[in-house]
């Protein structure tokens, strides 16, 4: 079939119900057309992604170096086998059975918001399509859990939007982790009863306004407006509020912002949540190289570790999968601030919990840590592997406003080293 | 017009070259004011010019047009558009009563001449240039706004405009204190002076001959790159950022284009005038360096960049010394520039119209496709060859048929038609929401009146939060309604809709249900107010038999003291915060709303019958409906 015709034909069919009916068959057929359609069944149910926002440096975390590129933190051994990690995460280094450690990530995106854009969508952003981000296939395709949470959240950084999938399949953003999301509650004077009338009222208005323009934004507004009611409404919605945790659990996670987010990503996956996505922001580290990652790892280390042991414990974590990603690495050089630039030719990725082969490291960079000389990993397949383990199929594919299907990982294949 | 054939209607269109208009849908059009020309100037590009091109590719691919708005819906889209401020309810009784033939005209140059349109275009601008996400030390953004507003209130040409933008030398600041607002409002109709803290001139900006608050838009960026990318796509639609990393795959543009071009931005000089720490901004002096500087050489990755020879993208050598940038700013502006004008245009069409000519707007490339390039072209040369005028842009687009139809589509129009054969429905941006919010609630007047001291600082955390929270992306020309869960629930049980919509002395609601008539004519005066349109008659009936029932429910139980868990007293009222992570403003933002909460939980008491609460139901529902809350 042609491009043009499928394009008219979606044209023709995008102001009425019939849209949705034709984009899922022509998404089907797009993704009959791709290699490698076979999908694995899924090992997880949900993804937490540990975004080390700016660039995290692989030389000073994961892939420690010896010699003149070697700042002043020493390696330690881990319980794996020949793996040495940064002597600042003692915690992740005695865990590091439950652990894959990848370094040889390796792209060509230099700047940090076309990495950002990189790592989430898999593909280099592109002024003529609008990617979406992995968050977004997941929420498209898995869906809101039952409990009425959403089905991808972003806490403490705004992840990456659904791009043409629609901002309904986008992140639901938590700035500050922990407290309930604002404005779920009734506004002061409201109540049950009262805010269902003025819901009946404002639906006949929108049904009226819908009508009298034929717009199908009125029609995507209401659905927003219900969307947020559920929410309201959610049964799970405790999940965000650690008001009643135990003060020690919360320490134990470090008693930080990503802390609390990581422990809140726990209670949002027992909730049914597919994608949770926590940011740690602070390593771009052009300058005080050492100081800085020194005391992020500070911030990682618990956050992290009492992660895995929290789903674990609730029995989780066998159907959890965690990665831990950045914009990119950062230059073995040292400049004359004593901090290290952007590297996109080297980083390292740690993955966990469901379907992943842990206790390994896969993946080798040169002694400076600035090559990858050995297995490397494009984002696409990091992203198709990510996928997979979900059950979703790396090459699914969706049509683009501009009729083109779009393929989910831009033809990356899952890595089966990585996987169980 | 449907029983037009298209052989019919392009004899029609050639025949009367004039908008087709349906003979009782309002007044003629006006012709476009008449400009100042000198007699033997070539003629004006024309609204008229514009229709008759629109209306050639309504006819070739057989689409009838939507009938022309009504008064009221053409005020309130052109008020919001121009100015950002929905009409007065007095506004929209007088201009529905004004018979004269040139009524639209003359309203758009009253909106044109009004002080809110700087403020506006100052907004407007400020979020292209700078957005969001910037945190910069140097960056004096109350300085930079200060120098649009100035601009855009002296209607000063946009190539003159750019030229002093890109090129700018001088001091950033005065050292006055980091993270501006980035949005001014104006003040709401009825306020005392006291509240001129937001009032129609920025709220900073010292004005101090030392500091040209433009080089502020060169800090900005945190690499040459950043700045010589983000000015081509900025003002010229060239995205040529996309070969920072590679040669372009389909596009003509190479690596080495990307450095010629930033080779040029180099010539900037950035001397710090502040050393060690500073509390408030960090001055800088920019001044232009006879050569690119010798650290940009040493430094690994712009050492291509530095190595580079300036030069403009159609291969301009702009290789002049100490006048290499203004070299660049004189090529970029110059009406023989082929996409400078072009990209202004389009931009402001698409601002209008809610679609541009090429979209994203910012992305003019032959590979992208424009729609009626002719007229495009037509409007860039009239544009050039008069002075880059962008008030002229203003009143031509504003006359124009196509700008005055309906929302509601004829038959055969898809919603997303690209011909703009129907007015595309927008989403109010973050300003314009939160203007129209306060418009029609008059939520500031009761604040007052309850006493509330920190009025000023609360207003400003709101346009904050609100510009984080309701920020679109105006680029792209959106076919579904581009909105979040979060920005729903604000709108549903936040501060300003939920104290807004209540009877609290001093709103709009309680000083319509305290006047005298009918029920059905206080549903008439909440139209008129929050719509800017009367009530149709099954709109009243409706409303009659919904607060009938509304009263009829008992009275809601006891409300829970805050609508969100009270937020950290340490940290409120602290704005923006440090934190180092990107959210910083917004959390200060949210705890200093909450405040209001707080505070207006205590004082902000208003009448509790059923009938109040009835009408404060509807209210709720009319200014939460999209009718409302979008331009249409």
């Amino acid at each position: 079939m042609q491009n043009p015709t499928r394009r008219d034909l979606f044209r023709f069919f995008s102001a009425g119900a019939l849209a949705e009916l034709v984009s899922v068959a022509m998404e089907r057929e797009a993704r009959a057309d791709g290699p490698g359609s076979t999908v694995a069944p899924a090992k997880a149910k949900s993804l937490v992604v540990l975004w080390m926002n700016g660039g995290q440096s692989h030389v000073d975390t994961w892939d420690p170096k010896a010699g003149a590129v070697a700042g002043p933190h020493k390696a330690i051994k881990t319980a794996t086998p020949g793996l040495s990690i940064s002597e600042h995460m003692p915690e992740l280094a005695r865990l590091s059975k439950k652990l894959c450690i990848v370094r040889s990530l390796t792209h060509k995106e230099g700047n940090h918001q076309r990495a950002n854009a990189l790592l989430h969508t898999s593909y280099s952003p592109s002024p003529t399509v609008d990617h979406p981000s992995l968050g977004g296939w997941v929420s498209k395709r898995l869906g809101a859990p039952q409990g009425g949470l959403p089905a991808f959240v972003s806490l403490g950084g705004p992840s990456h939007s659904a791009g043409f999938l629609g901002v309904q399949h986008g992140p639901f953003v938590l700035q500050k982790p922990g407290t309930l999301p604002q404005n779920v509650s009734y506004a002061p004077g409201v109540d049950q009863a009262r805010f269902d009338s003025r819901l009946r009222l404002l639906d006949a208005m929108e049904a009226d306004f819908a009508q009298r323009t034929g717009d199908p934004k009125v029609e995507g507004r209401r659905a927003l407006t219900t969307q947020a009611v559920g929410l309201m409404r959610a049964p799970d919605i405790s999940a965000f509020d650690l008001a009643s945790v135990p003060k020690s659990t919360v320490e134990a996670f470090g008693d930080s912002d990503f802390g609390r987010g990581c422990l809140v990503a726990s209670r949002l996956v027992g909730a049914g949540t597919h994608y949770v996505e926590v940011a740690l922001d602070g390593w771009d580290t052009h300058t005080d190289n050492f100081g800085r990652t020194k005391k992020l790892m500070g911030v990682l280390d618990p956050a992290f570790a009492s992660l895995v042991k929290e789903l674990e414990q609730r029995h989780l974590l066998q159907s959890t999968t965690i990665v831990l990603m950045s914009d990119f690495g950062r230059t073995p050089r040292i400049n004359a601030n004593d901090g290290r630039d952007h590297h996109p030719s080297a980083s390292s990725v740690v993955l966990a919990g469901a379907g992943i082969r842990t206790g390994q490291v896969i993946g080798e960079t040169d002694p400076q840590g600035d090559k990858v000389v050995a297995k490397t990993l494009t984002v696409p397949s990091l992203v198709a592997t990510l996928a997979s383990v979900l059950g979703l199929d790396p090459a699914d594919a969706a049509i683009s406003p501009a009729g083109r299907p779009i393929s989910l990982s831009d033809g990356g294949a899952p890595v089966r080293e990585l996987l169980l | 017009m449907r029983r037009f054939g298209p052989v019919a209607l392009v004899a029609f269109v050639v025949a009367c070259g004039s908008p087709q208009v349906a003979p009782s849908a309002g007044p003629p059009l006006a012709k476009p004011a008449p400009t100042a020309t000198k007699p033997e100037a070539p003629r004006r590009y024309s609204a008229t010019d514009v229709d008759r091109g629109i209306r050639a590719a309504w006819t070739a691919a057989s689409v009838t047009p939507a009938k022309p708005a009504d008064d009221q819906t053409w005020l309130r889209r052109v008020s919001f558009d121009v100015v950002g401020m929905p009409p007065s309810p007095e506004e929209v009784v007088a201009f529905v009563a004004d018979k004269s033939p040139d009524k639209r005209a003359k309203k758009v140059d009253a909106l044109l001449a009004s002080p809110l349109y700087a403020t506006h275009w100052t907004n407007v601008w400020d979020d292209i240039l700078v957005g969001n996400d910037v945190r910069d030390q140097r960056l004096d953004r109350a300085e930079l706004r200060a120098w649009l507003h100035t601009r855009f209130s002296s209607n000063a040409p946009w190539d003159k405009m750019v030229a002093d933008l890109v090129s700018a030398t001088g001091q950033n600041s005065d050292g006055g204190p980091r993270n501006a607002l980035q949005v001014d409002l104006p003040a709401a109709d009825g306020m005392s002076a006291t509240m001129g803290a937001s009032s129609d001139a920025p709220t900073t900006g010292s004005g101090s001959h030392s500091v040209n608050g433009a080089v502020n838009y060169t800090l900005r960026f945190q690499t040459p790159q950043d700045l010589a990318g983000s000015a081509s796509r900025t003002f010229l639609g060239v995205q040529i950022q996309c070969a920072q990393c590679h040669d372009h795959k389909t596009e003509k543009w190479k690596q080495d284009d990307f450095r010629k071009l930033t080779a040029a931005f180099l010539h900037a000089e950035v001397d710090p005038i502040d050393k060690g720490q500073t509390k408030g901004i960090r001055r800088v002096e920019i001044a232009d360096s006879a050569r690119i500087p010798p650290r940009f050489a040493k430094n690994a990755e712009l050492a291509p960049f530095a190595a580079a020879t300036p030069t403009a993208l159609d291969g301009t050598v702009l290789d002049k010394g100490k006048e290499t940038r203004k070299e660049l700013a004189a090529w970029m502006t110059s009406a023989k520039n082929p996409w400078f004008a072009k990209a202004y245009v389009n931009r402001m069409w698409a601002h209008f119209l809610g679609r541009g000519f090429v979209n994203p707007v910012d992305d003019v490339r032959p590979s992208n496709p424009t729609t009626l390039p002719d007229v495009l072209d037509a409007m860039a040369k009239d544009f050039a060859e008069h002075g880059f005028d962008t008030k002229a842009l203003v009143r031509l687009v504003c006359a124009t048929e196509v700008y005055g139809l309906d929302a509601r589509g004829g038959e055969g129009i898809a919603p997303d038609n690209v011909t703009w054969a129907r007015f595309r429905l927008v989403p109010l941006g973050p300003e314009e929401l939160l203007n129209h919010l306060f418009a029609s609630t008059r939520i500031e007047r009761a604040a007052e009146a309850a006493g509330l001291k920190n009025l000023p600082v609360i207003r400003a955390q709101l346009v904050r939060s609100y510009s984080f929270l309701f920020d679109v992306d105006e680029v792209q020309d959106a076919r579904t309604f581009e909105g979040n869960v979060t920005q729903a629930l604000s709108l549903l049980n936040g501060n300003v809709t939920g104290y807004g919509t209540r009877a609290l002395p001093g709103t709009a609601l309680a000083e319509i249900l305290a006047g005298s008539g009918t029920d059905a004519d206080k549903v008439d005066k909440i139209h008129l107010r929050v719509l800017s349109r009367r009530a149709t008659e099954a709109e009243t009936t409706r409303a009659l038999a919904f607060l009938k029932e509304a009263e009829s429910r008992p009275a809601p139980m006891a409300a829970p003291a805050a609508p969100t868990p009270s937020p950290d007293p340490k940290a409120a009222g602290k704005k923006g915060g440090k934190g180092g992570a990107k959210g910083g403003g917004k959390k200060g933002a949210a705890q200093d709303v909450a405040q209001l909460a707080r505070l207006g939980a205590g004082r902000l008491k208003g009448p509790e019958d059923a009938h109040t609460r009835a009408f404060e139901d509807f209210f709720w529902a009319l200014l939460t409906s999209s009718e409302s809350l979008m331009n249409h």
